[in-house]
């Protein structure tokens, strides 16, 4: 693994280098159901650059028991997805439910697992650094006052130093994990994108033709939507970029 | 010794990781956001505040200062949409994803959302998937899938991709648990049925009718105070308590079905009741009360067939009421002798109000002061002029009006009851919300997801008793259609005494929608009427005798 592993990235850089153009920029769009979701924090940078809003829906990391402010994933109006897509600045990635899912997660499998234990080990020596900076710090203190009535808790500390050297354990239970949001796992090279990316479902019905056709309008002439059913609309219209 | 080469090793390897981050960073950009060990030490002890906002920030100025308080307010927004979830591996409890049963199995003790989320299955504690998903959200979960935690993404893509399961109805839920509520899922199962119902049903006086028919009360007490021994009070005094009941409420409850099959029996008794109290000498007592609704249905009791003793009319009466028939009375009561009303007349006020001039014009226009009338020697020459007047009448009346095939509903030369005058014009029946929905067949299409308890019972929840729920929600979107009166029928039929909420997600933004009964008013002052006698016909509630007065004074 070890071995394949650089193998495949450097496979990917050169294909970055000859498109990175397009690679850097390509929102993902994934999609849950109908409803068209952007995960990866760059992506929500990039729709909104381009003047889209969407709805964030998920909760968020640092408060995620509140309604207030939310966090990712950022929900899209179907047009908004499909403007994204006409403009050629986002993929949709096809679902879970496609049958050619299931040989992706090979590259997952691999990588996951060593970076979680990367990250554990990692971790553990901060841990261990941050924990030996302290005591450090205070036998340092201490040698500066240059209070020799305190000669013996110099010693006492310097023992517990050798003690930390010789046997620190960072408790697995303390260990910070970190939850992902959005997929882990290697990005797809172009052609592979470019043969996984799902066609926009064309509009079912006249309605939702007109509905997209009204919002790109509206959006090339610089005015920013958001969705307006809870007033019986179909969009609010606002005329210039949202503060937040 | 070894300490330090074990940190070089350390560091070395720390090192290599991190050049190998920044490799990889650099080659998949877009795809990459794992935290490095790094950040991640950092994230431990990271501030849970969220950076507020004011309402002032929002009004432009044009002024540097607020360009930069909004650049600001940006970047803030920005690195908290960024920020990653990171939990101490302590805290986190571990699960396993079994995608065929569509629920999630814990491999580790649960915390303390176990009190109001998930369920055992042969042992095993389980979670349904959305609360999994909000757990994951919470930072209290981690589940693995084939030995792989899942990101939030999977979960998303894994969990919400059911039909019974939607991303909408996982919204709508989040949004709910993240309020403090208690949300499980709906089982119709757990309702009782409407025979469960029909059993538990106390009767109780304080309710209105819909409440009374809703109320399913598990408490003995109020049932031994509201059970048969009100059977055996007066009869009177029950015509009070079920006045107020729906009149045509679904046959679906004990008592009140009982009373409705004993019903047309009292009220025939009524009528033969009528003759025997009008013995007492009243023949020409105006049977009809005020206050009696016509439009609100066919009522429970005719008070137009009950009549009531006058004993306020001081010419006749004798001393005592003869005793009520012995069928109307409880059967313990056996029969009671008559009556002596005497010590009650001493009490009333006899005292004959004076009437004006013009109030005693519209009262006493007896037809014998008719000069016409009193010209009549039989009854052939009255019929003949009222004949007459009649055809009087009808000349006034506009013949483009009256003499096509289409005439007007109602003559305004003919007195009745506003009541009348509702049910002729009354093109849409007023309908309550539980009328006929037991009959009604409920769809696929709508259904009731979630049971809803209000926060403050989190502390005493218990998931094997979980009581009455708070509210029962109807997901569903602005997209789709909207909820026919047929299901709102049938779902507010299927969830019995609680009330359903339609949560109507639009895009992440949900509201709440409720559907209550309720009665327009019907009440009207006569003077309104004098004023405006066209108003008769949109209002109702008035005695016809009212009624008559204003045509009287109207020519």
């Amino acid at each position: 693994m070890a071995f394949s592993e650089p193998n495949i990235t450097k496979h990917v850089s050169k294909e970055d280098g000859c498109e990175e153009g397009i690679v850097s920029q390509l929102i993902e769009i994934s999609k849950c159901g109908s409803t068209p979701l952007l995960w990866r924090a760059d992506d929500l940078k990039a729709a909104r650059e381009v003047g889209l809003v969407g709805t964030p829906v998920g909760s968020l990391a640092r408060q995620p028991r509140q309604n207030i402010r939310l966090g990712r994933p950022l929900e899209l109006l179907p047009e908004e997805g499909r403007l994204l897509v006409d403009m050629g600045k986002a993929a949709v990635c096809p679902g879970l439910d496609s049958s050619c899912r299931d040989p992706k997660v090979s590259p997952e499998c691999t990588a996951v697992p060593s970076k979680t234990g990367k990250q554990f080990s990692g971790t553990e020596y901060l841990g261990f650094r941050g924990r030996k900076m302290t005591l450090l710090r205070a036998l340092t203190e201490k040698q500066n006052g240059g209070t020799r009535s305190r000669e013996d808790t110099d010693v006492e500390v310097r023992n517990r130093l050798k003690a930390l050297d010789r046997s620190f354990s960072f408790p697995r239970m303390a260990m910070a994990v970190q939850l992902c949001t959005a997929r882990a796992g290697l990005a797809h090279c172009p052609e592979e994108r470019q043969f996984l990316t799902a066609d926009w479902p064309l509009p079912q019905n006249e309605h939702s033709e007109s509905r997209f056709r009204v919002f790109r309008d509206l959006r090339c002439q610089g005015f920013y939507l958001t969705s307006a059913g809870k007033f019986g609309g179909d969009y609010l219209v606002y005329p210039g970029e949202l503060s937040t | 010794m070894s300490m330090g080469t074990r940190t070089q090793r350390m560091m070395i390897q720390g090192c290599l990781s991190n050049m190998a981050e920044q490799n990889k960073t650099a080659d998949v950009k877009s795809s990459n956001e794992l935290l490095s060990p790094s950040e991640l030490f950092k994230a431990r002890t990271r501030s849970h505040k969220i950076p507020g906002r004011g309402q002032k920030d929002f009004i432009p100025s044009g002024s540097n200062e607020q360009e930069a308080r909004l650049q600001q307010n940006l970047e803030e927004h920005w690195s908290l949409v960024l920020e990653e979830r990171v939990e101490r591996l302590g805290n986190l409890v571990k699960a396993v994803w079994i995608p065929s049963d569509r629920i999630v199995e814990l491999q580790s003790p649960a915390g303390k959302f176990w009190q109001t989320m998930g369920f055992s299955v042969h042992g095993k504690q389980c979670l349904h998937p959305e609360e999994a998903l909000y757990l994951m959200e919470c930072g209290n979960l981690q589940v693995f899938y084939q030995d792989l935690p899942l990101s939030i993404q999977e979960g998303y893509e894994r969990f919400l991709n059911s039909k019974t399961m939607s991303i909408q109805h996982y919204q709508v839920f989040g949004h709910l648990k993240r309020l403090g509520y208690v949300v499980n899922r709906f089982d119709p199962s757990s309702v009782p049925s409407q025979y469960e119902r029909q059993l538990n049903i106390p009767l109780s006086r304080e309710r209105s009718g819909r409440q009374l028919k809703r109320k399913r009360s598990h408490s003995p007490t109020h049932r031994t105070q509201e059970g048969p021994t009100t059977e055996g009070t007066e009869v009177k005094d029950r015509d009070g308590g079920k006045e107020r009941m729906n009149p045509e409420a679904p046959p679906d409850m004990d008592e009140t079905q009982m009373a409705s099959q004993e019903d047309p029996s009292t009220s025939a008794q009524g009528v033969q009741g009528r003759s025997w109290w009008s013995k007492g000498g009243t023949p020409d007592l105006q049977p009809e009360l005020p206050g009696q609704s016509q439009s609100s249905g066919s009522p429970r009791w005719d008070f137009r067939s009950l009549p009531f003793p006058d004993l306020g009319s001081r010419d006749k009466h004798r001393g005592s009421l003869a005793s009520p028939d012995p069928c109307l009375l409880p059967e313990a009561v056996g029969s009671v002798g008559p009556c002596d009303v005497a010590p009650w007349l001493l009490r009333l006020n006899l005292w004959q109000g004076r009437m004006s001039r013009r109030e005693q014009d519209q009262y006493r226009r007896d037809i014998n002061q008719d000069r016409e009338v009193q010209r009549c020697r039989n009854w052939a020459e009255y019929r003949k002029l009222q004949e007459k007047r009649s055809q009087l009448k009808r000349k006034n009346r506009p013949a483009h009006l009256w003499e096509g095939p289409v005439t007007p509903l109602h003559d305004p030369a003919q007195p009745c009851s506003t009541g009348e005058l509702m049910d002729k014009i009354n093109v849409l029946k007023p309908s309550r919300l539980l009328e006929g929905a037991s009959r009604l067949k409920g769809s696929d299409e709508w259904r009731i997801c979630f049971n809803v308890y209000q926060p403050d019972t989190v502390a005493e929840f218990k998931k094997s008793s979980p009581g009455k729920p708070y509210s029962r929600m109807c997901v569903c979107s602005f997209d789709g259609p909207v909820p026919d009166l047929r299901t709102l029928k049938v779902l507010a039929f299927q969830s019995g005494d609680i009330p359903v909420t339609y949560a109507v997600v639009d895009h992440g933004d949900i509201s709440f929608y409720s559907f209550k009964d309720f009665q327009i008013p019907t009440d009207v002052l006569p003077q309104i009427l004098n004023d405006n006698p066209a108003l008769t016909a949109g209002l109702s509630l008035l005695d016809s005798r009212v009624y008559q007065k204003i045509q009287a004074s109207g020519k």
